[in-house]
């Protein structure tokens, strides 16, 4: 484009005019990948993040070892901690890799189209402890000021998809997999970006901090300031301030990944417990109980819902004999449905992939019915079995849904308006699920939470377990 | 109408006109606007830096600026691009009324040898306040911490420890070219 078209352009920007044309806008078709610096490559479960950068100027030139402590500060953070896989997003294993090369120390110039196609231009000026220097974080170059465009994504499928992943791959990242499904990530807010050359573009002084460093590589991962945040999380906009903690947050990670619509399968099992208990004229007996169902993400919708089919509530075991009596019980199974909602807020949730929040809705309610009673309390049987017959009181869900239960109220911490900070002991909030539904710790395999620890339901004491017996990542 | 129009053209022009070939008056409108949460601020600001040591001249009527920000800038770009014997125009900003002016010319001036700007460090030692306008910002106190530490090798905590290191060691301090550090 000649100089004469590019003021033109500019000007008619400056009127108001041809803005959306001549600015990136959040429509994804209008990008090409290319030039955008952050790819997202999926394989079933394994979410990999590759963002590239290429260092040019002073600062990285005359201190070749910059490149490998760049990125091993990078890694180490936003994989929360040295190993892989040490981040899950729901039943996804995450893993971040920062890619960095150096321009050639005769590059002409600062432009972005003077560097590598597909990584993101960072200048490293040499810059002295003492001096003052700017960092990546407020760069844009044809935005308009207090535009606020969310990121935008661009996926690709099938076959271009793997096409397109088998092209990008790096040979130290195929041994991920080979990706069916790619994207990239682009977010201008923070960024800044050069829409005419494709290419993402910032400062990162030579002397920045790590925690610096770490904060604005966050930008290049696509996530914004995070003004709700601790001072010390990392992508809170004071970060700088002091050389800080290096702990992402949960809800970065939904930020990248949220828009792609990934979505899992959980396999579920309750198993609830009751012990026998004589409470005044009642005989209650000991009982055991489960309920397996599947809990599947709503692909087709914004919010991921999970839903699950109707499911058995099934009696495993009624205790035919109490005090001196022998009793003749019939169980009546119940049917269940859920549906459920995913938490994705507290640090701990990096390690679990968030927790599932589960809403239970009786199709049909379970009943211990008693059809004869032998012993002491009868002499051939009662012919009145009112007595230890009360039709609802031994109802498994009135410790599922929580009626009357004296229970110990579970404990989580909800923080949407209030987020943790990971330098300060997590907030205890109790929340009172069991009016409502119940938790699981977490959102992969083996996770399992234990409600109504020696809960009282008319004396008998009242346990459930729930737990993920298996989690499957749902295909696109 | 017609006249409108030419001058929307004109201030078009005007606008897209980069920093590379901006005038003084130019260069003191990025001065005035700065704003490190604004995009093009900061990469204005980065533009004079990446002239070089074109950019002194530029920068040093901007020293006594009445505007403490615009004085602060001319710290920003003098400090990145000037050699120590030129950075000594930012002496007299030591004696700046503006805490962030003060202290961002201590910092530049102190990597570059000059030992006035060590006991102007260790006056800020104990300040509450920030460098407001960089991005992302610092703590007066932990920049001039880390400052001070990094070219004396000295693992001095609290304002009282570096103020008796001065007092004891003011009169033989001198900068080590070769090894970038204050010995004493």
């Amino acid at each position: 484009m000649n100089l004469f078209l590019k003021r033109f352009l500019r000007f008619l920007c400056a009127i108001g005019v041809f803005c959306s044309t001549t600015t990136p806008s959040a429509s994804a078709a209008s990008y090409s990948p290319e030039g955008m610096g952050t790819l997202v490559f999926l394989n079933g479960d394994f979410v990999l993040i590759v963002v590239r950068m290429e260092l040019w100027g002073e600062g990285v030139w005359n201190d070749p070892t910059l490149p490998y402590r760049w990125e091993k500060i990078i890694e180490d953070a936003w994989n929360d901690g040295s190993s892989a896989n040490n981040v899950k997003y729901k039943c996804y294993k995450v893993h971040v890799d920062a890619e960095i090369k150096v321009s050639a120390t005769d590059r002409p110039g600062p432009d972005a189209e003077y560097g590598t196609p597909g990584y993101h231009q960072i200048w490293v000026p040499e810059t002295k402890t003492g001096d003052m220097a700017n960092a990546y974080s407020a760069y844009g170059l044809y935005l308009p000021e207090g535009d606020i465009q969310e990121i935008a994504y661009g996926t690709y499928e099938g076959d271009l998809a793997e096409h397109y992943a088998s092209q990008m791959m790096e040979s130290d990242q195929s041994s991920f997999g080979s990706g069916t499904t790619s994207a990239f990530i682009w977010n201008p807010l923070p960024l800044g970006a050069d829409g005419e050359k494709k290419a993402t573009w910032g400062t990162m002084p030579s002397t920045l901090s790590d925690s610096a460093v770490a904060h604005e590589f966050g930008h290049l991962l696509g996530v914004s300031q995070d003004g709700n945040a601790c001072d010390d999380n990392i992508m809170s906009p004071m970060h700088g301030v002091n050389d800080g903690r290096l702990q992402p947050y949960p809800t970065y990670f939904y930020q990248i990944l949220h828009p792609l619509n990934l979505a899992c399968q959980w396999n579920i099992r309750t198993d609830v417990h009751m012990d026998a208990t004589a409470v005044g004229t009642y005989f209650p007996p000991k009982i055991d109980a489960h309920n397996e169902f599947i809990l599947q993400e709503n692909s087709e919708k914004i919010e991921f819902a999970a839903v699950s089919k109707s499911s058995d509530f099934v009696y495993d075991f009624i205790e035919p004999q109490f005090t001196c009596n022998t009793f003749v019980w019939e169980p009546h199974n119940g049917r269940m449905k859920y549906r459920a909602d995913i938490f994705y807020n507290l640090k701990d949730d990096l390690k679990t992939g968030g927790r599932l929040y589960l809403s239970p809705t009786v199709l049909q309610e379970p009943t211990e019915e008693i059809k004869n009673i032998f012993g002491c309390g009868a002499q051939g049987g009662l012919k009145d079995l009112s007595m230890v017959n009360p039709p609802i009181h031994h109802n498994l869900l009135y410790g599922l849904i929580g009626k009357n239960l004296q229970a110990t109220p579970y404990t989580y911490q909800t923080d949407e308006d209030d987020p943790s900070c990971p330098s300060a002991p997590e907030k205890p909030l109790t929340e009172q699920y069991y009016h409502q539904g119940v938790l699981i710790d977490g959102a992969v395999k083996e996770s399992r939470a234990e409600h109504f620890p020696n809960a009282d339901l008319f004396g008998a004491q009242f346990t459930y377990d729930i737990r993920i017996e298996n989690d499957t990542a749902l295909p696109r | 109408m017609g006249l409108s129009i030419l001058l929307l053209v004109l201030s078009g022009f005007s606008c897209a006109r980069g920093p590379e070939n901006a005038s003084l008056s130019d260069t003191k409108t990025v001065m005035k606007l700065y704003d490190p949460k604004k995009n093009q601020s900061m990469q204005d600001v980065d533009a004079l830096v990446m002239k070089g040591k074109g950019a002194v001249e530029e920068m040093k009527p901007f020293i006594n600026d009445k505007d403490p920000k615009v004085r602060w800038i001319a710290v920003y770009v003098i400090g990145r691009v000037a050699d120590p014997q030129t950075a000594k125009m930012l002496l007299p900003l030591l004696q700046d009324e503006d805490d962030v002016v003060r202290i961002s010319a201590a910092g530049t001036l102190a990597n570059k040898g000059v030992t006035e700007a060590l006991p102007v460090l260790i006056g800020g030692l104990d300040s509450s306040g920030s460098i407001e306008y960089l991005s992302p910002q610092r703590t007066i106190a932990e920049f001039c911490l880390d400052v001070l530490s990094t070219y004396t090798k000295q693992p001095l905590e609290t304002k009282q420890d570096w103020q008796a290191w001065w007092e004891g060691n003011k009169e033989r301090v001198q900068w080590d070219e070769a090894e970038d550090y204050y010995r004493f």
